[in-house]
């Protein structure tokens, strides 16, 4: 099954790099997933997403080669 | 397996629990009790069955969950030796959920049958199991409150100390370390989040000095902020007779 790693970046103050990866069977699993993550950590940063922030979560494969992206952008106004 | 091994965490935990009495204890260790060795992740009963007996844990974890139409698995409680997950069963005649293992276990099988004379002979152990089944709900009411509201890391913390205390009553925490044998999965179908996130979590609390979660084992850092963290009152765990 591929590896797939959900390496996350949090405007330029976090970026949490994922070097455990998860093996899924397929990137539809792998897109579940992402979407699924993406939603419970925006639930979890509870305030510290700032105006202008760019929360951002990457999909990449083994091989580096980025799958999908999904970013959640703030903005005041 | 001798007798008093066989019951021993169950003693151990009303002893501390509910003062029960020594003649409770005497009829406890007269039970008729059926030992059985389980391996890991096995189903011991399912969402459905219809069972005839209830199941004691002599030693290893189980779990309850349930699994919803889509695959997914929540894990609702975690399960500990001298504990009697499906008590319940001796009135709710079709489970509701699944009861598995999660490590090799030693299971020891009580009859309804054998259950029910016992309470009607002795209403000090039919007060005994009622009040389990209600710490039980009490577990659920906060087991409910950490996966609806605490971030994910309290969440993990709080899980984690509550299984800690449950283990302390029966003598297996180590110095503030204990046994979770959970993967990284389960503990994402316990709190309600992806692997990754669970992942993610377990590093930024080792990184944070907080505990540390290596196969299986928890290790606690810093008692202060672990429990800051998981925001844990141990009431609802009614761990004495006056609580």
């Amino acid at each position: 099954m591929p590896r797939f790693y959900f390496n996350v970046r949090n405007g330029d103050r976090l970026s949490d790099q994922d070097d455990l990866g998860q093996e899924l069977p397929d990137q539809h699993a792998a897109w579940e997933i992402a979407t699924r993550y993406a939603g419970d950590s925006l639930r979890d940063l509870d305030g510290d997403l700032q105006p202008e922030d760019d929360w951002r979560l990457e999909v990449q494969t083994e091989d580096g080669a980025r799958v999908f992206a999904i970013s959640i952008r703030a903005s005041q106004g | 397996m001798p007798s008093d091994a066989i019951r021993a965490a169950l003693i151990k935990r009303l002893r501390i629990s509910s003062a029960i009495a020594e003649e409770d204890i005497r009829e406890i260790e007269a039970l008729p009790i059926s030992v059985r060795q389980y391996p890991a992740e096995t189903a011991v009963v399912r969402d459905g069955e219809r069972a005839t007996e209830c199941c004691l844990i002599v030693d290893g974890f189980c779990v309850r969950s349930k699994t919803i139409a889509s695959g997914k698995r929540q894990i609702l409680s975690i399960h500990i030796p001298g504990e009697i997950p499906d008590l319940m069963s001796l009135f709710l005649h079709v489970m509701d959920h699944d009861l598995s293992t999660l490590t090799p276990s030693t299971l020891g099988f009580i009859s309804h049958e054998t259950l029910q004379k016992l309470h009607r002979r002795s209403p000090g152990i039919a007060e005994m199991f009622w009040r389990d089944t209600l710490i039980d709900s009490a577990m659920f009411r906060e087991w409910i409150v950490n996966v609806g509201q605490r971030p994910a890391p309290a969440r993990l913390a709080h899980v984690m100390i509550e299984l800690r205390e449950r283990l302390r009553i029966i003598g297996r925490v180590d110095g503030g370390n204990f046994d979770m044998p959970l993967t990284q999965e389960q503990i994402g179908e316990a709190l309600g989040i992806t692997a990754v996130h669970a992942n993610r979590v377990i590093r930024q609390l080792r990184q944070d000095g907080i505990v540390e979660l290596n196969r299986g084992r928890v290790n606690v850092l810093d008692e202060r902020k672990f429990q800051e963290l998981a925001d844990f009152d141990n009431r609802y765990l009614h761990q004495s007779p006056t609580l």
